[in-house]
Parts: C-alpha cells; sequence; structure tokens
C-alpha cells in the first residue's frame, strides 16, 4: 500500500510539473509526430508497388513496420534513460539526499521515476499512435495483452541496463559508455527500422545480443499479425533468460555506483 | 578528544570518525578521530570555520557519505550497518536553497516527502498544516516554491525536517542568510524541539545563536576537534574575565593600578572619563580590592559588572591557537 502511494506521488509530482511546461509537453509530443509522419509518408512512397518479402513475418506493412520500430525505441530509451536521467534531476534540484533521507530505498525511488517516464511516453506514443492509424489507415491484427506482456518484459529487461548507466552517471557525473554503446547498437542492428535480415552476418552477429532484436521481432509480431504466445515464446524465453542477467548485474553496479559517491562525498554533484 | 560517555542517554555517538577524500591522489581529511557522545534532549552546537568539516560530519553521521572509518551510531543504529533505521531517526536540513521542486508549490513539496516518510494521508494533511502555521507559511502555501523567498526556503525546509516526527534533528546553517525575525522564529522552534527531549545537532556561523541554543558545544577546524565543551567550561579555558565599571567622577589608570591589584589586571580599557574595563584571570580574586581602592580614591560606584568571554572569543582563540 504504501509502495502504491510512494508511486501516486511521485506521478502527481510528474502531472504537476509536465502541466506546468504545457508548451514544452505539445511541442515535444509535436515533434515525434512530425518525425513519424516523416516516416509514415516515405513507407507510403516507397510500398507503391512494391512488395517486402522480409517483412512477411510481421504482415508486409512496411509503413507498420516503421512505425512500430520508432515507437518502440521510445520505449527503449525509457527504459534505458529514466533511471540516470532521474538522478541526475534530482541532483540538479538538490532534492536527491532529501530523497535518500525520505527512508525509501534508491531502487523504489528509480522505479517510481521510470514507471512515471513509461506513463508520460505511453500517452505521447498513444496519441501518436492513434493519430497515424486513422491517417495512414493502417491494417493491424494486434493481440493487446501479448503486446503489452512483451512490451513491458522488454523494458524490465533493458531497465538493467539503465540502472548499470544511473550507476555509472553517478560517479561519471555526466556520459557513460554503457547507454551510448547500447543505444547506438540498439538503433543498427537491432531491426528497428530494417528486418536485420539484411544485415552483413559479421554485424547481425550483435544483434542476437541485444534484447531491442527479440523485443521488436515478439512485438511486430503480436501487434501486426496477432501472434500468439507459442508463436513468439523463443523471444520471451530469451527475453526473461536477459532479465535474469542485466537486472542483478544492473542493481549491482548501481549499488557500486551509489557507495562510490557516498565515498567520494559527490552524491549531489553533477 | 574522548569523552565519558553515558550509554543509557546518548542519541549520537561516534568514535573515530574519519573522512579522508582523495583529490587528485592528495589525500584531504576532512574529519579525522571525530569522538562525540551526544545526550538526549541536547543541543549540540557545531562552530568551526569554512572548510573545518562541519558539513562532512553531518552528513557522514546522516549516511549520506560513507566515512573512511570510525563509526557511528545515532539511537543505537549504526550508519554503516542499519541505514535506513538511522535516516528514519534523522530529520535533516541542510544549508542548500534548491532542495525542493520548484513547480510545486509548498503544500505539495511537503505531501511528497511526507508520503515517502510513509506518513498517513489524514495524519499528513494535518501535520503539514501544522507545520505550515508554526513557521508561519500558512499564506503562502499555494505559493510555487521558486516564488518563495530565502528565509521561506529556509522554514520550509526545516518544516520538512520535522515532518515524521524524528527523534533527532541535524541542521546545517539554519538561519543563515535569513532576516533576524525569521532567524528568531526558527531559534524558538529549535528550542521548542529540545522542550520535547528531542536531540538536536546544528551547525552554525552565529555565535550569538551558539550562546543561546548550545547546551554543548563542539569547535572543528581542519577536520580536528579541538573542543567539546559546554559553553561555560569553554569560556573558563580562556582565563578571562572582564570587570565593567562605572564610577561618579573621572578616574585614571593609575589610580586603581596600584600594588596588590595591579599584578592582577591583564588590561586597562578606558570608555569614558568615568567608566573603564579591566581584564582579569579572575574577578573573585579582584572584586573587593577593587571596590575598597575605588572607594580610598572617594569615588562612588555607580555600576560595576562581571562579563566572562563571548563564545567568538573562546572560538577565534581555539582556532588560532590551532593555527600556531
Amino acid at each position: 500500500m504504501s509502495f502504491l502511494k510512494k508511486l501516486w506521488i511521485f506521478i502527481k509530482r510528474g502531472f504537476i510539473t509536465n502541466f506546468s511546461y504545457r508548451t514544452y509537453a505539445i511541442l515535444g509530443i509535436a515533434s515525434m509526430l512530425i518525425g513519424v509522419l516523416r516516416f509514415g509518408f516515405m513507407a507510403n512512397f516507397l510500398q507503391e508497388g512494391n512488395t517486402f518479402p522480409m517483412l512477411e513475418p510481421y504482415g508486409g506493412d512496411l509503413m507498420a513496420f516503421l512505425i512500430t520500430g520508432t515507437m518502440y525505441m521510445s520505449y527503449v530509451s525509457v527504459a534505458l534513460d529514466s533511471f540516470r536521467n532521474s538522478i541526475r534531476s534530482e541532483q540538479s534540484m538538490g532534492t536527491l539526499e532529501y530523497l535518500l533521507m525520505s527512508n525509501t530505498p534508491l531502487w523504489q525511488l528509480l522505479i517510481f521515476n521510470g514507471i512515471n517516464s513509461f506513463i508520460w511516453t505511453t500517452i505521447n506514443v498513444g496519441v501518436i499512435f492513434l493519430f497515424l492509424v486513422l491517417i495512414f489507415d493502417i491494417q493491424m491484427t494486434i493481440n493487446i495483452i501479448l503486446s503489452l506482456f512483451i512490451l513491458i518484459l522488454s523494458i524490465i529487461c533493458i531497465s538493467g541496463i539503465g540502472l548499470m548507466s544511473a550507476g555509472v552517471i553517478m560517479v561519471t557525473k555526466m556520459g557513460d559508455p554503457i547507454s551510448w554503446i547500447f543505444s547506438t547498437l540498439s538503433g543498427l542492428v537491432s531491426g528497428v527500422l530494417y528486418p536485420i535480415s539484411i544485415l552483413p552476418a559479421w554485424l547481425r552477429s550483435f544483434s542476437y545480443f541485444l534484447p531491442p532484436t527479440y523485443a521488436l521481432s515478439a512485438l511486430r509480431k503480436s501487434l501486426l499479425t496477432g501472434a500468439t504466445f507459442m508463436d513468439v515464446k523463443n523471444e520471451i524465453i530469451i527475453l526473461i533468460i536477459m532479465s535474469l542477467l542485466t537486472i542483478p548485474l544492473g542493481l549491482l553496479v548501481f549499488r557500486l555506483g551509489f557507495n562510490k559517491a557516498r565515498e567520494t562525498g559527490s552524491l549531489i554533484e553533477y | 578528544m574522548n569523552e565519558s560517555v553515558v550509554f543509557d542517554m546518548e542519541t549520537i555517538k561516534t568514535r573515530n570518525l574519519t573522512k579522508i577524500f582523495k583529490v587528485k591522489k592528495k589525500e584531504i581529511r576532512a574529519i579525522q578521530d571525530i569522538n562525540l557522545s551526544i545526550q538526549n534532549g541536547e543541543i549540540f552546537v557545531l562552530l568551526g570555520p569554512n572548510g573545518a568539516g562541519k558539513t562532512t560530519l553531518l552528513k557522514t553521521i546522516s549516511t549520506l557519505i560513507l566515512p573512511t572509518y570510525g563509526d557511528a551510531w545515532v539511537n543505537n543504529y549504526n550508519i554503516k550497518k542499519d541505514e535506513y533505521k538511522v535516516r528514519r531517526s534523522i530529520g535533516l536540513s541542510t544549508g542548500f536553497e534548491r532542495s525542493f521542486y520548484y513547480r510545486l508549490n509548498g503544500y505539495q513539496n511537503l505531501e511528497f516527502f511526507g508520503t515517502l516518510y510513509g506518513i498517513k494521508s489524514k495524519d499528513l494533511k494535518e501535520r503539514i498544516n501544522f507545520l505550515l502555521n508554526l513557521f508561519n507559511l500558512e499564506d503562502a502555501k499555494d505559493l510555487k516554491y521558486m516564488k518563495y523567498s530565502t528565509g521561506m526556503k529556509k522554514k520550509l525546509s526545516l518544516a520538512r525536517a520535522l515532518l515524521h516526527d524524528p527523534d533527532v534533528y541535524i541542521f546545517d546553517e539554519p538561519t543563515s542568510s535569513i532576516d533576524p525575525i525569521s532567524a528568531n522564529e526558527i531559534r524558538d522552534i529549535i528550542l521548542s524541539l529540545k522542550n520535547k527531549n528531542k536531540t538536536i545537532i546544528l551547525s552554525t556561523h552565529d555565535m550569538h545563536e551558539a550562546e543561546l541554543l548550545a547546551d554543548r558545544i563542539g569547535i572543528l577546524n581542519k577536520g580536528n576537534m579541538l573542543a567539546v565543551d559546554k559553553k561555560e567550561n569553554l569560556k573558563r579555558v580562556l582565563n578571562k574575565e572582564i570587570i565593567k565599571v562605572k564610577v561618579d567622577k573621572a578616574i585614571s589608570e593609575d589610580l586603581i593600578s596600584q600594588d596588590g591589584i595591579k599584578e592582577k589586571i591583564n588590561l586597562f580599557r578606558r570608555i569614558k572619563d568615568n567608566e573603564f574595563e579591566i581584564e582579569v584571570e579572575n574577578s573573585a580574586e579582584v572584586l573587593d580590592q577593587l571596590i575598597e581602592k575605588l572607594k580610598s580614591q572617594d569615588r562612588k560606584i555607580l555600576t560595576i559588572n562581571v562579563e566572562t568571554p563571548s563564545i567568538e572569543e573562546v572560538f577565534i582563540n581555539f582556532v588560532r591557537n590551532d593555527k600556531k
């Protein structure tokens, strides 16, 4: 109960803060919408009179492929960056020490911030997704429960890497290689804008180590072809195994970073 | 510095608490071998020049900085092993203005932190209203924090420290940079906490504040605790008392600096023709002789006062001697 109350107060704080920056919020959604619209029009242009056999496992629709890839990357950013960003934000506001003194474990504070970011991303993505579906008449056969399950599972999995990133940022204060390598590689080889089968074999081998590769594959199948759990069970099993590795490792790196910051007396430095 | 310890009464205890920062391979001893024993219901005032290690000591006790070696306990909870219990026992207010959410108003900020403390909604509402009233912030409760003045920010920070009604309060310069009226209000609240048997450790540069609030004072310099004692005892260390005298007629130094008393006077200072002060080690040894001397010189004493040195003098004396 206490956990939920604390979560609620974080969400409330997020709403009050975000609504006080209305112009920023609206422009953010507009920018994202325009960015996705570009992909939409480009996909329309490329789709005209063409077929894409490599996209057949995902329904064959280029626009749906691109949009799901782009939207999903918003969630990757949430999982990867929200912990690190929340640490930096609390440091710059001078509130981090007081959050710790409130006797709420830091990992809980990070989860609250993460869920808050997830909610805002979902609002943004939801608005844009609905808008695009209406404009471009995208044909979808959605398995909603499975899609949500895959989305949340992949966020949990990538959150482990986000925790590592937050642990590193507590020491370096700015710039962490973990997040940079992960997001750059994910954008390049995990099938965000093109299927991984198009990649040269040596490059493709990197994609097998990245959770977004499996998440995108499973998510597209469940969102665009109505796939069942059994259709995507391999991807789900791999994501679970990856989560079992990333989460404990993330917690460990984060704890080390946190203690290092307490050791150097630099908790509030940024 | 070692002190005798009364184990059943002490709320804060440190043993050889040391923090060494490494900056570019150079070791900086922020605090060194600090041994303190602060009793239940005591106001312990920490004095020290800038960079003496006051904030490091307070943050180490609060678990926000890990000690290099040594240990500390708050409410019998160890700062390394029971960090969550230590934090729950403490209400902290540091001197930083930036410690709230700028876009939230005063009430919302307290509601946010109060919820994290795990205070029940109904109790929290009552508690926030009580504290806003206590700190004269009720009219500003709907005002966004970014619109708060420095004094209001300080008060809100103290109100947050009081939210969960802890046993121990750690205040880092609670009245710095604020107007005298607000500062007095805050001092009154700190004294009222003591009356509720709360333990308070605070740092300040305001010697008047130290004099007013402290049960005991600790003087910290370059990370070392130079002295810990009651104000009266610290003043005695200086071996100095000032006798201020006002008589009905003009008087010269020669008239009182005569045999029998001369050697006991360290310093004579004339204030007016008929007013002077003398500095002695022990006023009791001088007072009778001085009165007799003045009478014999046909001077009628209008006022005579004995003053002990101020805490400021004590502080300066300790720090200067440490530099030597």
